[in-house]
Formats: structure tokens, C-alpha cells, sequence
């Protein structure tokens, strides 16, 4: 009901606001058969011609992975049937330097997806993901020269392999949570980036995660080392087709931040509301380095991911920055982790959410600070909107000090859109959901302005077409 | 110790090698209802508190105003905090929020003291009385 005025909303507004819902025939090489066992984990190493000791990694962690029982806290993940989902699915040959080589059918994707348009003007490497393995790899010349790795996983796995055995699974174990078993067992694609000392790349990477076919699951995999004095920004997209059932996408990162570095790595999730998203992502900072998270949760059915950033040297700095918009049927269990280890470190967690259309959105986060971590600060804002009665809104944060010479603030806030806020915008000549809009871009928006400026666009553009007729 | 109230103040003292487990529990469950938990504490040496604090606002409990404020201040070594904060809310038409706060005494308003001559034990003393009145 509007509290102020009639909507308009003449022709019912039966806009899907999902565009990137559409599917392509399926057309692959290699299809596992559904379900998961310990055939299925070594058909996967072996297709990829992988060395013993990524096929004994990979069995392990199958065995962690059915030790583990689900976890219980947070969002409901009892529907998962994890029988039902195909684990491998191969769709080209080789990845591609050039989308001409690219299978039309796919490279239509990515072209609906605006993928080879933006990596013309904005970025400095592309890799696309479909399925399960990467089908297109770019990485301008300059770049490569300098000694810059951007490559798929398993590319890295036999091509860089003192890199990948020194870090690969260093900082997400297996033995982590059963997500993290599963990926490690199974994992497929991914991106693998190293930046050698004292170089800042200036233009961002970028990763493209498509899902295409129903009940897949996908389990990409990324290694980012940042060597001392080096930046870089690491960005990552990803949508999925509409089906009536479900995907899974599973992944787990881990970023190494060395003395003085700074990595910033952008997430957009935007996954149609039948992808289970169960992300684990961790980054480790030592002395004077920086690592940022931005993070935005748009889509999903159920997403799990608490980005993480343990801060081992001194004056390492953390942020976290999240954004999570829950709409029908969504519950977006989204937060951020800090762990300071060391004196002097920072960190600065900011999480801001969206629930409407009886969408539910929880902010869940730690931050500890170890015996020792001297002079360690932190601060953390939650402040959630909820826009109509049917929606929910959490907060579970923990705060564990164990050092007294130490700063800690938190604090958080629910409310609703204000009526004066509105009022004064519907005075000055806009619509109720026009206003409405407007306030909620207002509240995101120290968030957005970190995004790269094609994503603020589509984020602000999404968030307008949740809106659209539906709130009051 | 579990207070379920939706009013509550409290100021206490984590004395050496103590331990001390506090949660509280507001639920705003009527249209119209107002609460405000605050808890002070000081955490002396060697001294544990943990703290939890849960703001839960049900279906249809519309106009509703809750606030948490859990401030602690570690002062002797090795003393420890654990705050937990949380929210649930069901309802879209309220104000809530939390605020939870961990640290040390400023040193700056130790040295103010100290310079108008008093002892660097009844500096802290007079700082910690004010924190919990």
C-alpha cells in the first residue's frame, strides 16, 4: 500500500527484472553424469592431465568433504541434493586469446553480457568462465611483459607449479568447511593472477562466471599473489540462466597481499534466484599491506559468504565493503571477517543492506584481535533498510578481544525509508517509487562509488527495476 | 546470567581473574513499544566478560524503538571482551539499532590528569568512575 499516493502502475509492470536469464542450447564436449563420487573426482584430474599430487589433493578433500556434516547455523541449505547436480562440464577444447575462436553460441553469451565491448575500454585482462573451464583468456602485452600472470587455474597448475604448490590451499584448507572440501575436490577453472614486485597494475582484471545449463554446479577456484609494493584490482562478474531448479556454485579464493601491496577485488553477484551461492574467500596482508573487499550481492537463492582478511604483519590494513540487496524469495547471509594478528593493524568493515519483496538479508560477521595485536583498531557500520513488512533483516556480529590495548567500535541500524524524506522528494514533482529509489541509491551509495563505473551504472539501474512498481 | 527485559542499565565490574558471562534479551513482540539496554562494564586484570545482547522485533510490532549499547573498557593486562550484538527484525515500520564499543583508557586523558598532579593509579580510578556513572 502506498503511504502517500496511488502508484502508478498502470500496465502491470511484468518486467523480468533478470536480464540475464536467457539459456544456449547445450553443446559440450565432456558431461559428467550427475552425482559425486570418488570416480567422478578422479575422471576430473585426469581429464585435466593434472600431476599425482592435485589427484591425491582432490581425493583427500573428497573424503574431508563427506565427513563434514552441513552446517547448521545460518541460512537453510537442507534442499541441496548434492546427487543432483552435474560437476564437470566441459564445454570447448581450449581457452581462446580471441572471441573469434570462441564457439558462437558462447561467445553470443558473453556479447549479451557486454563482456568483449567493456574489455576494449576499461579493462586490462579478461577471463570468461563457462561451466566449468575457462573459454577465453586476454592479457594486454604491457601487462605480460612486465611479468604479470593471468591465467586460468588449471593452466597454472602445470605451467607455474613452485607458485601453486608453494600457495594453492595454504590459506583455505580443505579441511575448512565442507564448501571448501567440495571445491577442493572438485574444482574447475578459476583464475590464477601473480603481480611481481613493485608493480601497480593499472587497469583491472577481469573474470566472467557464467552458469548455462540447469543443475550445474560450478566450483571455480582463484589464487591471487600480490608481491611486494604491487597493486592490483581484481574484479570478478557473475549471472546464471532462470531454471526451476537448482544450481550450485561453490568457489573458494585465496589472496596472498605481500609487505607494502594492496590488492582490491571486486565482487558483482548477480546469480538468478535459483543459484545457491557458498563462496569461501580469505586473504592474507602482511606488514604495511592493504586488502580490500567489494562486495555486492544482488542475486541468488541463498548466498553464504563472509569474506576474510587476516591480518599477519604490521599496520596490515583490512576493508570490507558490502553491499546485499534480498528481494522474493532470496536470503542473502552475507558479512565479513577480521582477524588481527599483528600490532598496529586496521580494519574498517562496511556493510549496508536492502531487504524488500520478503527477501531476507543477515549481516554476520567476526572480528578478533589476537593476544599481542597491540594498538589494533577497528570499526564496523551495518545499516540495513527494510522496505515493506513481509521482509527481514539480521544482524549477528561478534566481536572478540583478547588484547587490551585495543580499539573496537560497532554499530548498526534497521529502518525504513523516511516519510519525510519522501515526501519532500513526491513535493518536488517524483513518483513514490521514483523517490523510494532515489533514497535507497542514496543509502548505497558509499559503496557504489567504489565500483568500477560501468558496474555502479548497473547496480543503480538493478535496484531501480527491483523497485519498480513494487514498493509503498 | 539471561535478563529478558526490553529496559535495562547496567554498570559493572569484571574484577581480577573473574569471569563473567551477561546476555540480554529484548523481544518487542506489540505495536508501540520502546526499550533501551545499556551495559557498562570494566574489565580488570586477568578478568574475562562476555557479552551478548539479541533486539528482536516480531511481525506487525509496528512503531517500535529499540537500542543496545554495550561499552566496555579493558584496563588491566590481559583482560579480555566479547561482545556480541545482535538484530532480527521482522518488522519494517521501527528504529533499531546497536552499538558495541572495546577499549583502553586514553592515554591523552591519563597524561591531562597526571599533569594536575594526581597519581597515574587515581588518574585511572577517577577515569573509570566516570566511564560508569
Amino acid at each position: 500500500m502506498s503511504r502517500f499516493a496511488k502508484v502508478k502502475t498502470a500496465e502491470k509492470f511484468e518486467l523480468s527484472t533478470y536480464k540475464y536469464g536467457f539459456s544456449m542450447p547445450e553443446n559440450y564436449v565432456f558431461k559428467a553424469k550427475k552425482g559425486l563420487n570418488e570416480q567422478v573426482v578422479a575422471m576430473i584430474s585426469k581429464m585435466k592431465n593434472e600431476p599425482e599430487w592435485m589427484t591425491i589433493f582432490r581425493l583427500k578433500a573428497y573424503q574431508i568433504f563427506l565427513g563434514k556434516p552441513m552446517p547448521e547455523w545460518g541460512a537453510d541449505l537442507s534442499d541441496i541434493d548434492f546427487n543432483d547436480i552435474f560437476y564437470y562440464l566441459k564445454p570447448n577444447i581450449k581457452t581462446e586469446k580471441s572471441w573469434d575462436d570462441v564457439p558462437s553460441e558462447i561467445k553470443d553469451t558473453y556479447d549479451k553480457l557486454g563482456i568483449p565491448e567493456a574489455e576494449k575500454d576499461y579493462l586490462g585482462g579478461v577471463k570468461a568462465q563457462y561451466e566449468s573451464e575457462v573459454v577465453y583468456g586476454s592479457l594486454q602485452k604491457k601487462y605480460s611483459d612486465m611479468g604479470i600472470i593471468f591465467c586460468s587455474m588449471d593452466e597454472a597448475v602445470v605451467k607455474y607449479p613452485e607458485l601453486v604448490t608453494e600457495y594453492f590451499g595454504k590459506l583455505i584448507p580443505s579441511g575448512d568447511n565442507k564448501f571448501a572440501a567440495l571445491n577442493s575436490a572438485v574444482w574447475s577453472g578459476g583464475s590464477f593472477v601473480y603481480v611481481p614486485k613493485g608493480i601497480k597494475v593499472d587497469l583491472p582484471l577481469q573474470a566472467y562466471f557464467r552458469i548455462n545449463s540447469a543443475n550445474m554446479g560450478q566450483f571455480e577456484r582463484t589464487l591471487i599473489i600480490v608481491d611486494e609494493d604491487s597493486y592490483v584490482h581484481y574484479v570478478e562478474g557473475c549471472t546464471a540462466p532462470i531454471y526451476s531448479t537448482d544450481s550450485l556454485h561453490a568457489a573458494v579464493v585465496e589472496v596472498f597481499v605481500k609487505k607494502g601491496a594492496r590488492c582490491r577485488y571486486t565482487t558483482i553477484q548477480n546469480w538468478s534466484t535459483n543459484v545457491y551461492n557458498l563462496v569461501t574467500k580469505r586473504a592474507k596482508v602482511e606488514e604495511n599491506g592493504t586488502m580490500e573487499w567489494v562486495d555486492g550481492n544482488l542475486g541468488s537463492k541463498i548466498t553464504m559468504k563472509y569474506p576474510a582478511v587476516v591480518l599477519a604483519g604490521r599496520k596490515a590494513h583490512g576493508e570490507i565493503l558490502s553491499v546485499a540487496v534480498a528481494g522474493e524469495g532470496q536470503h542473502l547471509d552475507a558479512g565479513a571477517k577480521c582477524i588481527h594478528l599483528a600490532p598496529d593493524t586496521t580494519s574498517r568493515i562496511i556493510s549496508k543492506s536492502i531487504s524488500l519483496k520478503g527477501g531476507r538479508s543477515s549481516y554476520r560477521g567476526l572480528v578478533s584481535m589476537a593476544p599481542g595485536a597491540k594498538g589494533a583498531r577497528s570499526k564496523v557500520v551495518c545499516d540495513a533498510l527494510i522496505l515493506d513488512d513481509k521482509s527481514r533483516s539480521d544482524t549477528y556480529p561478534t566481536n572478540k578481544i583478547l588484547e587490551n590495548e585495543v580499539t573496537l567500535e560497532h554499530e548498526a541500524t534497521v529502518s525504513k525509508v523516511g516519510e519525510e524524506q519522501l515526501f519532500y522528494l513526491m513535493s518536488r514533482g517524483f513518483e513514490e517509487h521514483e523517490a523510494e529509489a532515489m533514497v535507497v541509491n542514496g543509502f548505497i551509495e558509499p559503496i557504489v562509488k567504489e565500483l568500477p563505473m560501468e558496474y555502479s551504472v548497473e547496480l543503480n539501474r538493478l535496484i531501480q527495476l527491483q523497485m519498480e512498481g513494487s514498493v509503498g | 546470567m539471561i535478563i529478558q527485559k526490553r529496559n535495562y542499565k547496567k554498570s559493572l565490574v569484571v574484577e581480577k581473574d573473574q569471569i563473567v558471562d551477561l546476555e540480554t534479551v529484548s523481544v518487542f513482540d506489540k505495536p508501540g513499544q520502546k526499550g533501551e539496554v545499556e551495559i557498562k562494564a570494566v574489565v580488570m586484570e586477568n578478568g574475562q566478560l562476555n557479552l551478548r545482547g539479541m533486539i528482536k522485533i516480531k511481525k506487525k510490532a509496528n512503531n517500535v524503538e529499540a537500542f543496545l549499547r554495550q561499552k566496555v573498557l579493558l584496563v588491566g593486562k590481559n583482560s579480555r571482551a566479547t561482545a556480541i550484538p545482535e538484530l532480527e527484525i521482522e518488522s519494517n515500520d521501527v528504529k533499531a539499532s546497536h552499538a558495541a564499543s572495546i577499549g583502553r583508557i586514553n592515554e591523552e586523558e591519563i597524561f591531562y590528569l597526571q599533569s594536575r598532579g594526581l597519581s597515574r593509579v587515581e588518574a585511572q580510578n577517577m577515569i573509570i568512575k566516570a566511564f560508569l556513572s
